[in-house]
């Protein structure tokens, strides 16, 4: 049986969990190709305007796999904490498949609402592993070895393998090496620019906020970390933070806790902020996003408050990657005239 | 105590008479202007939706008129003015304002009445009885002449006398302090406007406002979208009465009975559960509607409003079948007045020319 995953979304955060949850029940995952001019053009034929892009990005992606899959995962994720919630279109969004693509494959969408409690959630995905197997230890295995898999790749991303490099490792491999040591072939911090010859002082260090579908995303973003990289800056990323960490500066900040994902996203700012270990901050937003509208002004007091220099990109479909460049360089330039954070300290 | 609110259509009608009669002073902000906006637009999130602007700035021009406690529109519910709560009164502070504020949600709105209640005068709601009575009277009072406005409107020979009739009607009721009051201006003021003289030639179609409520309500925000239908002879109906809001006794829904089952049974084919904001009324709400006998159905929303935009997408594919036309109307700080009129005219146009073909179609003969 062959599972379609739309390389869009929550793909970024739980691939590597879905794909150990599927390969033990004996299904084939099959994911998107990466996204391309025609998936987005295609999404937004499907939706009226003022739709956020990651969501025309996802509808892409769901049609590229019409015809090839015989079952579509589209999870319905409510709540993931008790005092936190989804935006409005992550939780309508196998509604939104259904309506606005209604040749998609049939859908599994488990409803996952920690706030109704664990069992709700369990009930769900023993509800979605019946579909395969009648057996419900082997579901009860299949969960585990996916939460085992979860943990790993948590735990690579913590280590700061970028989530391209962690996701090309899990799909590669499954999950059948999990308990064994980890390695990631590939350079593990592409992040790090070449070293400078000569210059004497430290690579400007920039911390770059924005949800994992849009950072990892380099049709969306026009290769943003690539491009910064490329201007001797060394990047650091939201989801390097590892969330406990997150979670702990987001206390210590004393915003309020109303959307999961921006929750985070304002925790890894404040986490690199108050380090010290970013000498500008990078926010990377999609135009129409409710939920960043509003936390742009909490990240932009968390700068102003640190006194580090401060850039919010909005990206859409139209985005022009030449007024991109230009930002992205008078930024830099900015950031290397000004002392660095370390000199003051 | 001084205490405020934003606009929210007639809210500061009848909320004035429960705020003196609990033995505080009700401060009003002045009616959503331009500058009202450009308050909000100034210190605002750039992106983020005109009604969290529009409110912040009703929040500053109550500030300013001495107000020092806030009654502050959003809560919890997965839509961004709840979110914004917290930034608002950061910004008011940072622009030197000294208030208390007390969060109200429409979603959840007797809950939060108690609490409301609870914060203004320190006591448990029991203790406030009257004052609570009092204001169910008057928003049941006001919603009903409001009502009757909407049918009048449509209808009257001079152009201007309903909203003359209900300027009045308004100054009047923030002069109410006790219930029998609200029932004397009830009865004079549905009298007069039962006296505004009636066109009986005109041909009249009923349309019903479905989706936001505070772009349906907020007639600064929707250019007076009402006043404008009833101009073209339109019977306007919206799906959302703030005196129907509060239901201090929900047993009916609890025992599956009461209206929002009926709305929960027509969403549930197109949406599992509640996503935040007000979309599931939306779709369900849609959905009743449009089987509800009304020619015409428009939908409003604020530009980029998550969750309406959510429920109109889904509802996308309910247009093609639904037995009547619905027109999405999307508002934003530019929204032009021209452009609106235009658009309205050509639905009510197609309206009346289907409601004439259906006629026509019942009398091949004639």
């Amino acid at each position: 049986m062959r599972i379609g995953i739309p390389r869009a979304l929550f793909y970024y955060h739980y691939y590597p969990l879905w794909r150990a949850f599927f390969d033990a029940l004996g299904a084939t995952c099959v994911v998107s190709p990466p996204t391309h001019k025609g998936i987005v053009a295609q999404g937004a034929a499907r939706v009226t305007g003022d739709n956020c892009l990651p969501l025309k990005v996802y509808l892409g992606h769901v049609l590229s796999l019409v015809g090839q899959v015989d079952y579509l995962f589209v999870p319905l994720i409510r709540t993931l904490e008790s005092e936190a919630e989804n935006c409005a279109r992550l939780r309508g969004l196998p509604d939104l498949v259904r309506s606005l693509a209604p040749e998609a494959p049939p859908l599994l969408a488990p409803e996952i609402n920690l706030q109704a409690g664990e069992r709700q959630a369990a009930a769900a995905v023993l509800d979605l592993g019946r579909r395969f197997t009648l057996n419900p230890l082997r579901v009860k295995k299949a969960v585990d070895q996916a939460l085992a898999t979860h943990q790993a790749y948590q735990n690579m991303l913590s280590r700061g393998v970028p989530i391209p490099a962690a996701l090309a490792h899990f799909d590669a491999h499954g999950s059948g090496r999990i308990g064994q040591s980890v390695r990631v072939e590939s350079d593990p911090r592409p992040g790090v620019p070449p070293a400078s010859v000569g210059s004497e002082r430290p690579p400007l260090r920039v911390a770059l906020v924005g949800h994992a579908y849009n950072l990892y995303d380099e049709y969306v973003n026009h290769r943003l970390i690539g491009r910064l990289c490329s201007l001797g800056v060394e990047v650091r990323t939201s989801e390097a933070v590892p969330p406990a960490l997150a979670h702990e500066s987001m206390a210590q900040a004393g915003v309020h806790r109303y959307w999961t994902y921006e929750h985070e996203l304002v925790g890894a700012a404040t986490y690199y902020l108050s380090q010290g270990e970013a000498d500008g901050l990078i926010s990377m937003v999609t135009f129409g996003c409710g939920p960043d509208s509003v936390m742009l002004e909490s990240i932009q007091k968390l700068a102003a408050r640190y006194g580090v220099p401060f850039l919010n990109l909005v990206f859409d479909e139209h985005t022009g990657e030449a007024g991109l460049v230009t930002r992205l360089e008078a930024f830099v330039d900015m950031l290397d005239r000004r002392p660095r954070r370390k000199d003051i300290s | 105590m001084k205490v405020s609110f934003p606009h929210l259509g007639t809210l500061y009608v009848y909320l004035p008479p429960y705020i003196t009669s609990l033995g505080l002073e009700a401060v009003p902000p002045p009616l959503t202007s331009k500058r009202t906006l450009d308050i909000g637009a100034r210190h605002c999130p750039e992106m983020t939706c005109t009604p969290c602007k529009i409110i912040f700035g009703n929040y500053v021009e109550a500030l300013e008129r001495g107000a020092d406690t806030l009654i502050m529109l959003g809560g919890l519910g997965a839509c961004r003015l709840g979110y914004s709560i917290q930034h608002q009164q950061d910004k008011l502070r940072e622009l030197g304002f000294r208030f208390r504020a007390v969060p109200f949600s429409l979603m959840d709105a007797q809950a939060d009445l108690v609490r409301v209640n609870q914060f203004l005068t320190g006591k448990p709601l029991l203790s406030a009885l009257g004052s609570i009575r009092l204001l169910i009277a008057a928003m049941r009072a006001v919603d009903g002449i409001e009502q009757l406005a909407l049918y009048t409107r449509a209808r009257e020979a001079h152009r201007g006398d309903t909203d003359r009739v209900l300027n009045e009607a308004w100054q009047a009721a923030a002069r109410c302090q006790t219930r029998e009051d609200i029932r004397d201006f009830e009865q004079t003021y549905r009298a007069r406007l039962k006296a505004v003289t009636l066109d009986p030639t005109r041909d009249i179609v009923r349309v019903v406002l479905v989706g936001d409520p505070f772009t349906i309500l907020d007639s600064f925000f929707n250019m007076n979208l009402e006043k404008k239908l009833g101009a073209l002879g339109v019977e306007v109906n919206r799906w959302f009465w703030l005196g129907s809001s509060i239901n201090l006794f929900p047993l009916k829904d609890w025992l599956g009975l009461g209206h929002y089952s009926q709305v929960r049974r027509a969403a549930s084919p197109y949406l599992r559960g509640d996503i935040g904001g007000f979309a599931y009324s939306t779709v369900g709400e849609t959905i009743l509607l449009s089987r509800s006998g009304y020619d015409g159905l428009i939908h409003l929303a604020p530009f980029n409003c998550t969750p309406e935009v959510v429920a109109e997408n889904i509802l996308l594919d309910y247009h093609d079948r639904s037995p009547v036309p619905i027109l999405n109307l999307n508002f934003d700080e530019h929204t032009s007045d021209a452009g609106l009129s235009t658009r309205l005219e050509a639905f009510v146009d197609l309206l009346r020319r289907r409601k004439w073909q259906a006629a026509q179609a019942e009398q091949p003969c004639g």
